[in-house]
């Protein structure tokens, strides 16, 4: 049994927060990226998971202007304003720091992945995923948050 | 008489009125129905969702996943149609695919009996995208059907090549030799190695479409262990076969010796020109460039376009297409050269 005590309480406001986004037109596939999460272990960290369904929902939420690192995980194909346009109004601002982008598309080809990353995508995965290669590449951005 | 003709206009309207009746609370009966059964299936398949997830991602098995209900079975059914299209995971996959050997082995087992084309083919998707092994036989047995759309039997076979099934090589030779170029394709590239290579050792006996599909396949899957195979295939064969293995020769990107085929850049064929133009900037050929320029002033539009891609191919490509733009008189060539240099490649 764990024991709450004052010293823990002090540990986890010192903590950073990270403010997960998860931006997908499919519920479904939100929904098994929230599971990935909740599944892992971010001792260091606070954690805070928010789904939106697209980027319109997204921005309209002011998520970004909430404090602590932000972690976007964006579907590249949505109906309204897809991926790519998120991650160009995100990224837009040279001077913001602490917003990390995961690509998470079923966009294969070249041209894409190579327009993402020069974005200022920080990592891209396609579209059918192994779920521990998700968690592979969200712990390797956590990394360069530490 | 005219009241015995509005007589029988009359009882004719209510007849039609009351079956139209019928057919309407018939019909909302049967959506309402629908609708409480497809509630039904998404709250078992928001209960067994969780389940499913941790069963796929960590392997541990839970009493509750125990399907007692055909609408149970569909829930399980579907969330595992979502998963198997959205994860790859080796572990996740060989998960699925023992779930769904446990629970749906028996159900699919009946419905690939089923009368109803319909519930057949959506039956074989769910096998297909299952890995379901365990119903190799029956989906065999499926071949024996006297009644069989080409559909079906194209997509059984793509299941028994999925499975590699042994007998896949005589089935495809001696039974099913009447089948096209794009059937075979997506039959053959589902074949591991082992069982593709025996569709290589039978190609001089082949018919052309099956031909076309070995070697559109190595073409697809450049596997370069077929290299000898494709040279001698090039420089035996005649027509759309020698196109066909060129263009897998330049999708493999290897030969040990370029010189045989620097003369098909000047083959009469534009079809050969235009597919050595391919190899040469797959292969990356320097001493090839004088007449690769040359090609971008091809008759040809293809021959020119694919030209423009090859020289692309070369570090030094967007210099030399610049080149061509500024210095050529020909209207076409500097058209080609100008595309390739605005692709963004």
């Amino acid at each position: 049994m764990d024991f709450y005590t004052p010293n823990q309480e002090l540990l986890n406001q010192k903590k950073k927060t990270i403010l997960f986004s998860i931006i997908d037109d499919e519920e479904f596939i939100r929904s098994i990226i929230m599971r990935t999460i909740k599944m892992m272990n971010f001792d260091d960290f606070k954690l805070d998971l928010k789904e939106f369904e697209n980027g319109i929902q997204f921005f309209e939420s002011h998520r970004l202007e909430e404090s602590g690192e932000h972690l976007l995980i964006l579907d590249g194909v949505m109906p309204e304003m897809d991926g790519m346009e998120i991650l160009q109004k995100v990224k837009k601002d040279k001077n913001r720091r602490g917003i990390y982008v995961l690509m998470l598309t079923g966009r294969k080809s070249e041209p894409d992945i190579e327009r993402a990353l020069t974005l200022g995508a920080d990592d891209y995965l396609t579209k059918p995923f192994s779920i521990k290669e998700l968690q592979a590449r969200i712990q390797r951005i956590i990394k360069r948050i530490k | 008489m005219p009241n015995n003709e509005l007589f029988i206009l009359s009882v004719l309207t209510i007849s039609i009125l009351c079956i139209l009746v019928i057919l309407l609370v018939y019909l909302t009966i049967r959506k309402a129905i629908d609708i409480k059964r497809r509630e039904k299936i998404e709250k078992y398949k928001e209960i067994y969702n969780p389940l499913i997830f941790q069963l796929l991602t960590e392997g541990s098995y839970s009493r509750a996943l125990t399907p007692e209900s055909r609408l149970q079975q569909k829930a399980f059914e579907e969330l595992l149609s979502s998963y198997a299209n959205v994860l790859e995971g080796k572990e996740e996959r060989k998960r699925l695919t023992e779930f769904a050997e446990i629970h749906l082995t028996e159900y699919y087992r009946k419905r690939l009996k089923s009368k109803k084309w319909s519930t057949r083919m959506n039956t074989l998707y769910h096998i297909d995208d299952f890995n379901m092994t365990s119903l190799l036989d029956d989906v065999y047995r499926l071949t024996k059907k006297n009644r069989l759309s080409h559909e079906e039997l194209v997509h059984i076979l793509r299941i028994l090549a999925l499975f590699q099934f042994q007998s896949l090589f005589q089935l495809l030779t001696n039974h099913y030799q009447y089948l096209s170029e794009y059937d075979y394709r997506h039959i053959l590239i589902r074949l591991e190695k082992q069982q593709f290579d025996q569709f290589v050792l039978h190609f001089h006996k082949a018919e052309l479409p099956l031909q076309k599909a070995v070697l559109e396949v190595i073409s697809i899957k450049r596997e370069r262990s077929y290299l000898p195979f494709i040279e001698n295939i090039i420089f035996s064969y005649t027509g759309e076969v020698k196109l066909r293995s060129l263009k897998a020769l330049a999708e493999i990107g290897y030969v040990k010796n370029i010189n045989p085929y620097l003369n098909l850049l000047y083959s009469t064929k534009w079809e050969e020109r235009m597919i050595a133009a391919k190899l040469i900037g797959s292969l990356k050929v320097e001493k090839a460039m004088p007449r690769l320029i040359e090609l971008l002033h091809d008759q040809t539009w293809w021959v020119r376009y694919q030209a423009g891609q090859s020289i692309c191919q070369f570090a030094n490509g967007k210099d030399i297409l610049r080149k061509v733009f500024e210095t050529s008189k020909d209207v076409f060539a500097k058209d080609m050269a100008w595309e390739w240099l605005h692709k963004g490649v």
